[in-house]
């Protein structure tokens, strides 16, 4: 019998920002210099210029 | 016939216990390997990390060895009545040291870089710790030849080689300062706190006050984006001092039980705050002294992931923690009176 090697979880991370004048939400790959309510580029959306990220996270890759 | 039998009896009454020793030898020579691959790789990326981020103008593996070896002793339990006291003095002189041997590795260096580095430090350092003490029990129970020995190590083997896993892990959030999952209640708190602000209110630690259905709330975490836990304990004794709240509600990441799913969130009563246990002393002696109770919302984690990179499930709880936050105080404040909101846990990565 053969026993099936436990598979190591790639974890990739993400950031999550929303746009505070439409509320559009976006999720791009992590930047370094990332960090969680900072202030970002305007919004691809309304053009706004408040965008912040509102997460940061890891998912693991399919 | 009979013989075959008799001599693998034979064999395992006079032999039995060597050659289990033998076998459970091998398992945790294995983990000692890994161990070991662990503590190197850890220490080498710290390296490679001082000397691609700060520049410094001489080698920093001279030093950073050397603090790999530093221990702390405890204070005397004989007498345990102040203990508390001296145990904080004891582990603020260490951090204090250690801050000021990083900072002393570049002259340009910035207190986010330096907050990444020192905790990375401690990753490495406890790691190395964990090989030393693995390897020590080890090889006594093989000089000795002692079975009993080193049943408790195998038993111990799998706690130790997760928390080694999860130590390894967070070297890697530590560096590119990524929020960690014990940092989900800062996160709450900090939302809570934009647009608001922001005070010191002791070292590495902000506060700021807001209105919530005609309640007044403060709300307390650490300083962010660095990684640090702040001195909750001095922060709380300072708001209290100046502005007595009529409850307190802390919101902290807990470690979850066998079974239960990562991001689940529970109620309580108490301080919910981990650490060495000095944090918590103080608080609870404050609140005690001002007879105001302390409930406890906590989101449910393991080990691993309350020191890497924060998962999915963690901060997708963070809406929901947040409006759990908002019927406490509803419960117990009536409009008028005043909550203190402390977020509990490492900001890496977690502004406010």
């Amino acid at each position: 019998m053969k026993f099936k090697r436990k598979k190591e979880e790639v974890i990739i991370p993400y950031t999550v920002e929303q746009c505070n004048s439409c509320n559009a939400i976006s999720k791009r790959k992590f930047k370094e210099g990332d960090y969680v309510f900072k202030e970002t580029d305007t919004c691809s959306s309304c053009k706004g210029r408040h965008v912040s990220i509102t997460k940061i996270f890891g998912e693991v890759s399919t | 016939m009979w013989l075959v039998w008799i001599v693998p009896i034979v064999l395992f009454m006079f032999y039995g216990q060597k050659i289990q020793l033998q076998i459970t030898s091998s398992e945790i020579n294995k983990s000692l390997e890994k161990l070991k691959i662990f503590k190197e790789d850890t220490r080498k990326e710290l390296l490679d990390y001082i000397k691609s981020t700060i520049k410094p103008a001489t080698d920093p593996s001279t030093k950073i060895d050397r603090y790999l070896e530093y221990f702390t002793i405890m204070p005397v339990d004989l007498d345990p009545n102040g203990i508390v006291q001296k145990i904080r003095h004891i582990m603020r002189s260490r951090e204090d040291y250690t801050r000021l041997q990083v900072k002393t590795l570049s002259s340009e260096i910035n207190s986010l870089e330096a907050s990444k580095i020192e905790n990375i430090l401690e990753a490495v350092t406890t790691l190395h710790l964990l090989y030393k003490m693995v390897r020590h029990l080890f090889l006594t129970a093989k000089k000795q030849n002692n079975f009993p020995l080193i049943l408790p190590l195998q038993m111990m083997m799998p706690f130790i080689m997760e928390e080694a896993e999860a130590l390894k892990g967070a070297v890697s959030a530590f560096k590119q300062g990524q929020p960690i999952g014990d940092g989900i209640g800062p996160m709450i708190v900090g939302k809570m706190m934009l647009e608001t602000e922001k005070r010191t209110a002791a070292f590495e630690t902000v506060w700021s006050e807001k209105e919530f259905e005609g309640r007044k709330l403060y709300l307390m975490k650490a300083e962010g984006p660095s990684a640090t836990v702040g001195r909750p304990g001095d922060a709380l004794e300072r708001i209290i001092s100046e502005n007595k709240p009529d409850v307190i509600v802390m919101v902290d990441a807990a470690l979850k039980l066998e079974g239960e799913d990562s991001g689940i969130v529970s109620q309580g009563f108490g301080a919910a705050i981990g650490g060495i246990g000095t944090d918590r002393y103080q608080i609870e002696e404050v609140a005690t002294k001002h007879k105001i109770p302390i409930y406890a919302i906590v989101i449910k984690q393991s080990i691993k992931e309350a020191i890497t990179l924060m998962k999915k499930e963690i901060a997708d709880s963070a809406e929901k923690v947040t409006s759990q936050i908002h019927e406490m105080i509803k419960d117990n404040a009536k409009p008028g009176q005043s909550v203190l909101v402390i977020g509990v846990g490492n900001t890496l990565g977690v502004s406010q």
